[in-house]
């Protein structure tokens, strides 16, 4: 088990490494001058080279990113090109609001996507596994902007219930909750369903039920738990997904999260605030996924690691 | 194949009762999937909206980019002053919805189509690679897979079209570029399954190359999940297409996408609600379409896989 962590965690740290490198050299490549975007046009040739040198844009490519390599080490991810502040400090600012999105939309997407997923496989072949399994595509084939354009067309245009965008009370967490979760919701009714119905044709399901329990606890207690596995592992490999789709929700519902941030940063070029904000998004996702694997021990103990 | 010389008299025989079986095997695929209706509406559906598209320049009613400030922001079903008709209503610029939807699936389905085509074409050939050797070359493959998963997809294609500038290629390479992943672990995983198994076993006792028992033996059975994989990885391409268009990261607002007239009819929702809304039905129905066809497909070619 403490070699399996420890394996694990060494290939977390390559996969970190690596993400690094790709976004380093990746916007490093990219045209267009950073100083030249932030500086006033009319900027003299000695003060674009004086910024140069203050960001160390100057400096051999492979420098830099031994550079930034060794801070990134010590916790220091650069200033912010367009804020002049700490990118990392932007970016724990943020970061509460895209929590609290995607919480939101995991809440809702599991607390739609187990019910209908359930009551399709519970009626397999009928009209609601029909259309179970309908709302479950249909949750998969719209695009997620559209869907919030037209739930901002419907509730907050035409009915007035919730605002179209910003951050405050619950209501206005309900619209981007929805919009950032639709996707999820629909792989988690489509897992669900299939889980169950490989489940429900089990042999301790039928001796649950030759015993005489009733059958919500033939289905809670002994089938529902037996998908947690699948769920656990979904849920954890589409938090990454979550984290995405945010950038898009966020700018639609003009959410003040991360996402918003890494697209207005990425439209500025201002390399250092991307960087971080890929980095830490891929941290927060490959140890998600390291701390997902080792749920698993946890919720099944037939699985045992060497 | 490989045990044909034993008996002159054999392989006539059994090649004949195997046609007889790929013929029966042909006709249950037909039969089946008639009868999922789902797959069934899905194709049609697809086929409807890949005509039009192809047909446009020839049924649009109106070229995809006139504009006319006298007829801007017509609700459907509307005449303009000039007596022209608008079943779908007309956008900011007063340009006719219902003909720039239709010049807007072109995008969308070629982008479908080839990004899945590149994806495939890289994805394909490591998965085998991996599977079959093995070793370093499946650790080194399989590391990148990770790399490439670690990143939410979006972000990394937002990142580098920002970096390589907008236009219709680029898309293309960077969402092929980035849907690799998911061709190479499934045939990677089936590979591994396979390696095992007697038929690989005895093919190897021939003597055939690797090559040979790769491009005969195996990937004929890896077909069934690419198959299925790519039926949708093409909904997700245009899904993803038209996320980068609608922020301004795609394909050049000069050339009319769906993902664009959507961006385009965002800024005019309270007065103009049907340019956002119509060219998001369409793309979504023609999405919804394409998973339906993928979902009958698996269910009729291997229903115990889950993708």
């Amino acid at each position: 088990m403490g070699t399996y962590i420890r394996r694990r965690l060494l290939q977390a740290i390559l996969v970190v490494w690596g993400v690094s490198v790709l976004v380093f050299f990746l916007l490093r490549l990219a045209p267009g001058d950073p100083v030249l975007l932030l500086l006033a046009e009319t900027a003299e040739p000695a003060q674009i080279a004086a910024a140069r040198a203050k960001w160390g844009l100057d400096k051999p490519i492979y420098v830099q990113y031994g550079v930034f390599l060794n801070r990134a080490l010590h916790g220091d991810l650069g200033d912010s090109l367009f804020f002049q502040e700490p990118a990392l400090g932007i970016l724990l600012e943020r970061m509460p609001a895209t929590l609290q999105l995607s919480a939101a939309a995991l809440l809702f997407s599991l607390g739609l996507a187990i019910p209908i997923g359930l009551l399709s496989a519970l009626k397999r072949d009928t009209f609601w596994d029909y259309l179970g399994t309908n709302i479950a595509m249909l949750g998969q084939a719209v695009p997620p902007y559209w869907l919030g354009i037209m739930l901002i067309l419907l509730f907050s245009v035409n009915l007035h219930w919730f605002p179209t965008s910003g951050r405050g009370t619950w209501r206005h967490l309900v619209l981007p909750a929805v919009t950032l979760g639709s996707v999820l919701m629909a792989l988690i009714t489509r897992l669900v369903r299939s889980g169950m119905l490989d489940v429900l044709g089990e042999d301790y399901v039928r001796t649950a039920r030759a015993k005489g329990l009733r059958e919500q606890t033939v289905i809670i207690r002994h089938a529902l738990r037996n998908i947690l596995i699948p769920l656990v592992t979904v849920v954890g490999l589409q938090l990454g997904a979550l984290f995405g789709g945010a950038v898009i929700t966020e700018s639609i519902f003009a959410w003040p999260g991360v996402g918003r941030l890494a697209l207005q940063a990425i439209s500025a070029r201002d390399y250092p605030l991307v960087q971080a904000a890929v980095l830490v998004i891929s941290v927060i996702y490959v140890f998600l996924n390291l701390a997902v694997d080792l749920i698993y021990v946890y919720l099944d103990p037939r699985i045992r690691y060497q | 194949m490989t045990t044909t010389s034993l008996q002159p008299g054999a392989p006539l025989a059994a090649e004949q009762s195997a046609a007889r079986q790929d013929q029966r095997r042909q006709a249950t695929f037909v039969q089946r999937f008639r009868r999922s209706r789902r797959a069934v509406s899905g194709l049609l559906f697809l086929l409807l909206i890949t005509a039009i598209t192809l047909l446009a320049p020839v049924i649009a009613p109106y070229p995809e980019r006139d504009q006319n400030l006298d007829r801007v922001q017509l609700p459907p079903f509307s005449t303009s002053s000039e007596g022209t008709y608008h079943l779908l209503g007309t956008d900011a610029l007063g340009r006719d919805l219902l003909s720039r939807i239709m010049y807007g699936g072109r995008v969308s389905l070629l982008v479908g189509i080839t990004v899945v085509a590149v994806a495939g074409l890289i994805g394909v050939p490591l998965g085998l690679i991996s599977g079959f050797f093995g070793n370093w070359i499946d650790t080194v493959i399989m590391r990148l897979v990770d790399i490439q998963l670690a990143v939410p997809f979006i972000l990394l294609a937002i990142a580098i079209m920002a970096v390589l500038g907008t236009g219709l290629w680029n898309v293309i390479l960077v969402l092929g570029c980035s849907g690799w992943v998911g061709y190479a672990r499934i045939v990677r995983g089936t590979v591994l399954s396979l390696r095992e198994q007697a038929f690989i076993e005895a093919a190897r006792c021939t003597g055939l190359s690797n090559w040979r028992l790769v491009m005969r033996h195996l990937l004929p059975n890896v077909w069934t999940p690419i198959i299925i994989l790519a039926t949708q990885g093409v909904g997700g391409a245009i899904l993803a297409e038209s996320s980068l268009t609608f922020l301004g990261l795609g394909i050049s607002p000069l050339i009319p996408t769906w993902g664009s007239m959507i961006a385009d009819g965002r800024n005019y929702l309270t007065t103009a609600w049907w340019i956002s809304a119509f060219p998001g039905l369409v793309l979504t129905s023609t999405v919804l379409s394409i998973y339906f066809l993928g979902d009958g497909l698996r269910d009729v070619l291997d229903p115990r896989l889950r993708l």
